[in-house]
């Protein structure tokens, strides 16, 4: 994605269609190390991110999906 | 047994009317509304006390948007009402008003479809069940990746889906009320500012303001009121539907799509050859290959090379987005799905100019809307 559309998302960033084990399709954040590892059909997992602090100063954590190296190929959405 | 827009009686678009599609500039909504429906009262040949019932679509006026510009007109003690369906709003209101007149409680109704650029307000960010993308995924980005994902499938290249844009930008300079009357190259396409791969702003609509206005009448109305039968256009169907649980790889767009209109051709009787003009939903390029591939142009998979073969250009074998469509006459919300209906009676009664598609007899309106919903009309010239 070129360009922010949420204060919470800067530009550049991606979004992926994966596809879950159990069969269910969902939209998410992808997070990266580095956007070259980013693969139509490649295997991902979730992970944990920091999305700043709530009013109390508690550390706020989001869900984001990471590509597995080596993992195996699928036909979900690929990435944008 | 519920029963189809058929089995009531028959129900006609009498006069059209619309306010350019445009930037957003300062000038008051109520001056696009009244211009729109003062060009509609006038192509229907019929003053406002005629009209017995109007509705209203709009998503980001707010409350009582329609009354207020309407009683400008003349207080005339009729049901006035507001409805928002997202991108499918002004299809929503026209359906209301055909639906009303169908059933017989008024003779004479009026759709109105008017925005302006305000930030609309989702109701699914206040619906205490946020999703893992919120604000990370507008709707280019789905759309993106369904384009990823046809491309990838079927082999549907860039320039297919740039030629889309091409076709409807030829058309956008060849309608007086298109945002964008400028011819575009495929070039140009490539180049433009990247918004969200693969799509560049010229594969993307634009946000602008207008008005649409459609009148809708009964046999009995068009009798009473002396409207002209050979100007008027038969609507044959109206279907709604929302969004189901679809299958991991399918397109929601796509299956609703699919549903709306298989839905209008079995209440009809017709299929996608008998069409001659198609307005359709394509905020985004991919969206015009994916729906001509769900109403049966063409096989599923064959939407680029269908478009390369200039089948839905002007002159082909059906008119796709004649008006230019989302992306070059402009997405204003309100209006959108009135616009449609306002194109295809120009079609239909041989009155669109340059942009004519000719012989055009039968014409189908579709827009889909955040939810998902879509709503379809099929339009028919009588004589």
């Amino acid at each position: 994605m070129h360009r922010t559309f949420s204060r919470a998302f800067p530009a550049p960033y991606a979004v992926g269609t994966i596809l879950l084990d159990a069969g269910v399709e969902i939209r998410a954040v992808l997070a990266p190390e580095d956007r070259a590892d980013l693969e139509t059909g490649g295997r991902v997992e979730s992970c944990l991110v920091p999305s700043g602090e709530d009013e109390d100063g508690n550390a706020l954590v989001d869900c984001r999906f990471r590509p597995v190296p080596g993992g195996e190929a699928r036909d979900g959405g690929g990435a944008a | 047994m519920t029963a189809r827009l058929v089995d009531l009686r028959p129900v006609y678009v009498a006069g059209v009317g619309l306010h350019r599609y445009r930037k957003p500039t300062d000038t008051p909504y109520t001056d696009l509304a009244l211009a729109a429906v003062r060009a509609a009262l006038a192509d229907a040949g019929i003053t406002w006390t005629s009209v017995e019932t109007a509705v209203c679509g709009t998503a980001n006026l707010g409350l009582a948007a329609g009354w207020t510009a309407l009683r400008h007109l003349g207080a005339t003690g009729i049901p006035v009402m507001q409805v928002e369906n997202a991108s499918a709003t002004g299809s929503t209101a026209f359906r209301d008003v055909v639906l009303q007149v169908a059933s017989g409680v008024a003779d004479c109704g009026l759709a109105l479809g008017v925005d302006k650029v305000l930030r609309p307000r989702l109701a699914v960010l206040n619906a205490g069940t946020p999703d893992l993308v919120r604000g990370a995924a507008p709707p280019a980005v789905g759309f993106a990746l369904e384009a990823k994902r046809h491309m990838r499938r079927h082999g549907t290249t860039l320039d297919q889906l740039a030629l889309v844009s091409v076709k409807n930008h030829w058309n956008g300079a060849r309608n007086p009320n298109a945002q964008f009357q400028r011819e575009c190259t495929r070039e140009e396409v490539h180049q433009a500012p990247p918004i969200v791969d693969p799509f560049t702003t010229l594969h993307c609509c634009p946000l602008g303001e207008g008005a649409a206005t459609a009148i809708v009448v009964s046999e009995e109305g068009l009798q009473r009121l002396g409207i002209s039968r050979r100007r008027s256009l038969r609507v044959l169907c109206s279907v709604a539907n929302s969004e189901t649980l679809t299958p991991p790889g399918e397109s929601l767009h796509v299956r609703i799509t699919r549903d709306a209109v298989s839905r209008a051709y079995d209440e009809t009787g017709l299929g996608p050859g008998d069409l001659d003009v198609i307005e359709l939903h394509e905020a985004f390029t991919i969206e015009e290959i994916l729906y001509i591939e769900a109403m049966g142009l063409c096989a599923e998979g064959e939407g680029g090379p269908f478009t390369e073969s200039r089948a839905t250009w002007i002159g082909g074998d059906c008119a796709v987005n004649a008006s230019g469509g989302l992306l070059a006459m402009g997405h204003p919300f309100g209006p959108t799905g009135i616009g449609q209906i306002v194109e295809i009676a120009r079609q239909l009664r041989g009155e669109a100019g340059d942009r004519q598609h000719q012989g055009a007899r039968l014409g189908l309106a579709h827009m889909v809307g955040v939810g998902e919903v879509c709503v379809v009309h099929i339009l028919s010239r009588e004589h």
